[in-house]
């Protein structure tokens, strides 16, 4: 005899392995699924799908059913409240203002990140204890965000990893600057297995020159891992593995060099190649200056590669390892990297470019317009493709500008920050006997305290 | 579709959300009351497309997974009554089903349960609802699940003593 608890096993176990993709790895290209198989993302879709058909089917005999649904599910919910479904939506709902049909646009209602988000939203000084300037890289877990400390502006001399668990940081090492170069800046740090790597330039001058640095995960001694010139160091990003540095440079092209010293050397098949995030690096269409399409994902280390296909009318397509996000005027156009699920979203959400927040989400700008003195209006929002959720940046400053930062990691980053202590502050004057007057936003106070979104504390859809 | 007809349509973006938020979570639902995914995302979607005609109403007064949900459950006993589908809905999910449980025995057993006694077995089990929930949602009286959950569980050779108590 079975006892209830098989039973009761089965079903989760079943249930559990529905909504996973097929389990031999490599059998299909990443993003393709068996056809029919249960994807949540396609869902809205089908639904809509649905409705069209139905249009043509009787009316009367669906509106009954649905009136007959209605009673039973108000005594369901009865029973419900004492406890019964833990299920609840992820969403909250918003009480409507009116219960007649929407007229004109509905208004695109968005949350504070923090309210959709919570627990991804969190606070830490912008300062370490010596008075440095922090400048968060990015999230290498939820609670932990890596930042670079500046003795001055930009000038990054320490590698510290804040955790908004305990309100503790802890220094890694120290990003030192190579012996005899003047001008040197420490530039993006990438997050590595086992090792933290960087590379710096002495951007304010005409040399064609760069350097790569490491420095293990668990913290100790940077190490100057090589140095390049001419076109090589026209390093746009990079990547690091547990044995060599990896890099792409803008003309296109991806290099690397041994982290036991080495001469750098081309990898092959890269021409046109731009990393995205090692191992991954992106291919773009033809087309404007800042408006181009990628059109291929390159796995470097399996050689796989994935077309992309844009849709008509679609600019800045950029992708991660499961989605894409573009322009389509002034909408925003996500789809899947097979190019399936492909969806504008709604107007109001502007594509803002720029690459995926933790290869995941997609950053838009709200329409001009509201009144940000009485209403939320972000500075920007964060829009979730698993779950359809979109949080809000930030929020508008009545007064003047209002700033936000975007960590500076080589790879995409998981974080954005802002002050919320800063405030946007407008001053104007007369400039001329006829009266023009002339204005200028600037911000003042904070400095004190970042707020941290760190999209890597936002749950995987379930 | 473009998604930003749908919001017009629907007065806001909460039913989308929903949609995205617990889509999986009704996709897994389907997936064991129905036995495999054609029909999990047909039942899954054919709630849905019921929801969003009074989303408006629903979305206040009650949870709105809940309804979803008894929809799914009533849908699964009268399409079959109604159609009488042919094939057999016995597939294992794919990926390794190991029988360290003897789950995917029972799970193919389970097919070979007339649609209402899997359906209560699924609300009881899966849900882990009360027979007088169950009961309400399938509009049946309470005596009825207590008996199609009996000859459910004889079928499939499953002891119902353990957690026999707590359910009453």
């Amino acid at each position: 005899m079975r006892s209830e608890e098989d039973l009761i096993r089965t079903l989760r176990t079943a249930a559990d392995q529905a909504a996973q993709p097929p389990a031999a790895p490599g059998s299909l290209p990443p993003g393709s699924l068996r056809p029919g198989s249960l994807r949540p993302g396609s869902l809205s879709h089908a639904v809509a799908a649905r409705r069209r058909a139905r249009r043509f089917r009787q009316r009367a005999q669906v509106a009954l059913a649905t009136a007959a649904v209605v009673i039973v599910a108000g005594g369901t919910a009865a029973v419900l409240s004492g406890g019964g479904w833990q299920a609840q939506p992820a969403v909250t709902v918003d009480e409507p203002t009116e219960d007649k049909p929407t007229v004109g646009e509905p208004r695109l209602q968005v949350r504070p990140a923090g309210e959709v988000w919570p627990g991804a939203v969190v606070k830490m000084p912008a300062k370490a204890a010596d008075g440095w300037k922090y400048r968060p890289v990015t999230g290498i877990s939820p609670t932990e965000v890596l930042v670079t400390a500046e003795s001055s502006f930009e000038k990054a001399g320490r590698l510290e990893v804040y955790d908004t668990s305990t309100g503790t940081a802890r220094v890694v090492g120290e990003m030192p600057a190579p012996e005899g170069v003047k001008g040197y800046f420490s530039q993006a740090v990438e997050v590595g297995e086992k090792y933290y790597a960087w590379y710096g330039e002495s951007p304010n001058n005409r040399d064609k020159w760069a350097d790569f640095w490491i420095m293990p995960r668990e913290g100790g001694t940077a190490r100057q891992v090589g140095e390049v010139t001419g076109d090589l160091s026209r390093v746009e990003r990079i990547g690091v593995t547990d044995d060599h540095l990896v890099w792409s440079v803008r003309q296109g092209g991806v290099y690397r060099i041994p982290l036991a010293g080495g001469a750098p050397e081309k990898i092959d098949d890269t021409d046109g190649l731009h990393l995205t995030s090692w191992p991954l690096a992106a291919g773009y269409a033809p087309g404007k200056s800042g408006e181009k399409n990628q059109n291929r994902v390159v796995n470097l280390e399996t050689g796989q590669s994935t077309a992309v296909e844009a849709a008509p009318g679609t600019t800045q397509l950029t992708c991660a390892t499961d989605w894409c996000f573009g322009a389509q005027r002034d909408r925003t156009v996500v789809q899947r990297i097979d190019g399936s699920d492909q969806e504008q979203l709604p107007e109001g959400m502007e594509f803002f470019g720029g690459e995926l927040l933790g290869e995941r989400f997609a950053l838009v700008s709200p329409s001009s317009g509201g009144d940000p003195a009485g209403d939320y209006i972000p500075v920007r929002m964060v829009y979730d493709p698993a779950t359809g959720q979109i949080g809000g940046v930030h929020r508008r400053s009545p007064e003047g500008s209002t700033s936000y930062g975007f960590g500076t990691s080589s790879s995409p980053t998981t974080i954005m920050y802002w002050d919320e202590d800063k405030k946007g502050h407008r001053e104007c004057r007369t400039t001329s006997p006829a009266g023009n007057v002339s204005c200028q936003s600037t911000e003042r106070g904070g400095g004190k305290e970042f707020t941290v979104l760190n999209t890597l504390a936002i749950k995987p859809a379930s | 579709m473009q998604r930003g007809a749908l919001f017009k349509r629907l007065g806001g973006v909460e039913f989308e959300d929903f949609v995205r938020a617990r889509g999986p979570a009704l996709l897994r639902y389907g997936y064991v009351l129905s036995g495999n995914p054609d029909d999990a995302a047909d039942l899954v979607q054919e709630a849905l497309l019921k929801l969003s005609d009074t989303w408006r109403r629903v979305r206040n007064k009650d949870n709105p997974e809940a309804y979803v949900r008894t929809i799914m459950a009533r849908q699964h006993i009268s399409w079959w009554r109604r159609r009488r589908r042919e094939h057999l809905t016995d597939d294992v999910p794919e990926g390794s089903y190991t029988d360290r449980h003897a789950t995917g025995e029972l799970w193919r057993e389970l097919a070979s349960l007339p649609r209402k006694q899997r359906t209560v077995l699924v609300l009881r089990y899966f849900e882990d609802l009360p027979d007088q929930e169950i009961a309400d949602i399938l509009g049946i009286s309470c005596g009825t699940v207590r008996s199609q959950a009996f000859r459910a569980l004889q079928t499939l050779r499953v002891r119902p003593a353990m957690l026999e108590r707590r359910r009453t």
